[in-house]
């Protein structure tokens, strides 16, 4: 079999572990970086490689920040009696990006998945009850993916926070596709919705 | 349904192939061997993805081909066309450059990327020797039969199924690490409830279809067996017992604190819908025990075309019947009985390895003759010569 140069044979190892990258578009951006020059080459490997030095954990909700406090929970006209709890970052930004939503996040960094050897432990959890038994938080939105495990995750921390009353939860449904071919997806999510399904108190 | 092109490349037996149906009947005559089943299934991969011999889709392709392509017409009742198209990688797929190593389905043109899309777009029922599992093997069998029926009638069930699965799997690992002491039981509840949601949504489907599927049996068996037999199909179940969503969600959550230490002790779940059946009876003994292997054959014969009725009824659109060699054990008058059964549906294609004569007493029929992978249109006179 042929054998790439080894730096350009190491760029595609190290590109093909990305998600959604094979080997062949692997090796599409190998090429294309190789021929954009040494200038460009360089750049893209500095910001890669900065990457982890700058960027933190927000401290109260999770989120990445470059200080002690994420832009979201530094920002005085964000609602703060508000809580919408997500599984990743990318969903936060999804939320954002529709800008319908002033309140605050917590990213629970993944769902509960014991054949992945999650558990609620690995989960940013305890450090979301600290704060709605803290802050006087008015309402917490689970905002998990409506698939077993974003399921299971939302019906775990609904358990956890019947201890405050005072507290209203309330569900939504993230992950469908907006604009892709919806024919099925929308008969499922339709029956769904009449079943009245999702509803959790 | 009916189909009106099939296109077959490196298929099982089949290098090329190319085949045009009319609508209405159309006879496949050939030996055993010759490829004749491959055609129907071939035709059952491209309506449903799914062949129904087997699930390991490499199988399917030629012997030493990088892949194979299947491509179909169908066209329903209201004269709407879908065509679709599916590639399937071969064993050597993937060493080649250029080479595509996923299956692919397309419809209309448009990429598929889950099944669920498709699902009961082309309606197509298919009987073959191997149903007869259906009467007299094990509940798995069975509970295949359900899912698959079930799957192309409701477009939530396959949803309902797969959630109910991953919720079975990750139940059981909690179950296990219980088990080795590392973790607390609460851990459960979240996947509990999981499990009682798609669970009862499940049971609800399986008992209406079973009950409808009862009914519409009854009438094809009773017609198959000159009156002599009554068919009843019975869902048996933990949750067959009851008769509203509430009740079963209820009744499951209830079997499943149970037998909580014993589904910790074993290290899975004891209790649900994974462990379904339906029982087939006729006239009041329980066919899977005490049938002949003759009453036993046309019983899974009567499922398969009582299937058929209920997705007439249920979607709307007559199904597409596919009938592999089911009449070559007939005798003559039941044979005839059966075509009339059928006789209303747009799309009817029926393998046999002979042309007996009730097959050639169907100048109506479009005839085609296999031998070795090789196919030709031919007159029932022709056939009947060779
Ligand atoms: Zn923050």
């Amino acid at each position: 079999m042929l054998q790439y140069a080894r730096p350009l044979q190491r760029v595609i190892e190290e590109l093909q572990r990305l998600p959604g990258i094979g080997p062949k578009s692997a090796q599409r951006l190998a090429f294309y970086i190789l021929r954009s020059g040494p200038e460009a080459a360089r750049a893209l490997g500095e910001a890669i490689g900065s990457l982890p030095n700058g960027i933190g954990r927000c401290q109260v909700c999770h989120n990445y920040t470059e200080g002690e406090l994420c832009p979201i929970c530094d920002d005085p006209a964000r609602d703060r009696t508000t809580i919408c709890v997500v599984a990743e970052v990318s969903d936060l930004m999804a939320l954002e990006r529709s800008g319908e939503y002033r309140g605050s996040y917590h990213v629970l960094a993944g769902v509960l998945s014991p054949l992945e050897g999650i558990g609620p432990g690995d989960l940013n959890i305890d450090s979301l009850l600290d704060r709605v038994s803290q802050d006087g938080i008015r309402e917490v939105i689970l905002a998990t993916s409506p698939s077993v495990e974003g399921d299971a995750t939302a019906e775990h921390i609904r358990q956890l926070l019947q201890q405050y009353p005072g507290v209203v939860v309330t569900r939504i449904a993230l992950g469908l596709p907006v604009g892709a071919d919806l024919d099925y997806q929308d008969q499922v999510t339709i029956a769904r919705a009449l079943s009245g399904r999702r509803e959790m108190q | 349904m009916h189909i009106t092109k099939l296109a077959l490349e490196n298929f099982r037996i089949y290098p090329e192939l190319q085949m045009e149906f009319s609508q209405g009947l159309t006879i496949i005559v050939g030996p055993n061997a010759s490829g004749k089943t491959s055609l129907l299934e071939a035709i059952h991969l491209l309506a449903t993805t799914k062949s129904p011999r087997t699930h390991i889709d490499r199988q399917l392709v030629r012997s030493g081909a990088p892949h194979s392509r299947l491509q179909g017409q169908f066209v329903s009742t209201q004269n709407q066309a879908t065509n679709i198209s599916i590639t399937l990688p071969g064993e050597h797929a993937g060493e080649a450059e250029q080479i595509t190593t996923a299956k692919q389905v397309k419809m209309d043109g448009a990429a598929i990327d889950s099944v669920s899309q498709m699902i009961g777009r082309v309606p197509v029922v298919m009987f073959s020797t191997e149903d007869l599992n259906i009467v007299k093997g094990s509940p798995g069998y069975r509970r295949r039969f359900l899912n698959v029926a079930t799957a192309q009638l409701r477009p939530r069930y396959l949803d309902d199924l797969q959630r109910y699965r991953r919720a079975l799997s990750q139940r059981n690992q909690v179950l296990k690490s219980i088990r080795h002491a590392d973790a607390p039981r609460s851990g459960l509840g979240p996947w509990d409830t999981q499990l009682i949601e798609a669970g009862a949504a499940l049971a609800a489907d399986r008992q209406e279809f079973t009950q409808t599927l009862s009914e519409a049996a009854e009438l094809v068996h009773g017609d198959l067996s000159d009156g002599a037999e009554r068919l009843v199909l019975c869902y048996r179940g933990d949750l067959a017992d009851s008769d509203d969503d509430e009740a079963r969600k209820g009744r499951f959550a209830e079997l499943l604190a149970q037998n909580e230490d014993r589904d910790v002790e074993y290290g899975y779940t004891t209790v649900g819908v994974h462990r379904d059946d339906f029982s087939i009876i006729i006239n009041g003994t329980a066919l899977r025990r005490y049938g002949s292997q003759g009453q036993q054959r046309t019983a899974a014969l009567s499922l398969k075309l009582a299937q058929a009725d209920v997705v007439t009824a249920w979607r709307g659109e007559p199904p597409l019947l596919l009938l592999d060699d089911c009449l070559s054990e007939l005798d003559v008058c039941r044979g005839s009985r059966i075509l009339e059964l059928v006789q209303h549906l747009q799309g009817l294609i029926i393998t046999s390895p002979v042309l007996n004569e009730v097959l050639a007493a169907r100048s109506d029929a479009d005839f085609f003759r296999v031998e070795d992978g090789r196919i030709e249109q031919t007159t029932p006179g022709a056939a009947e010569m060779q």
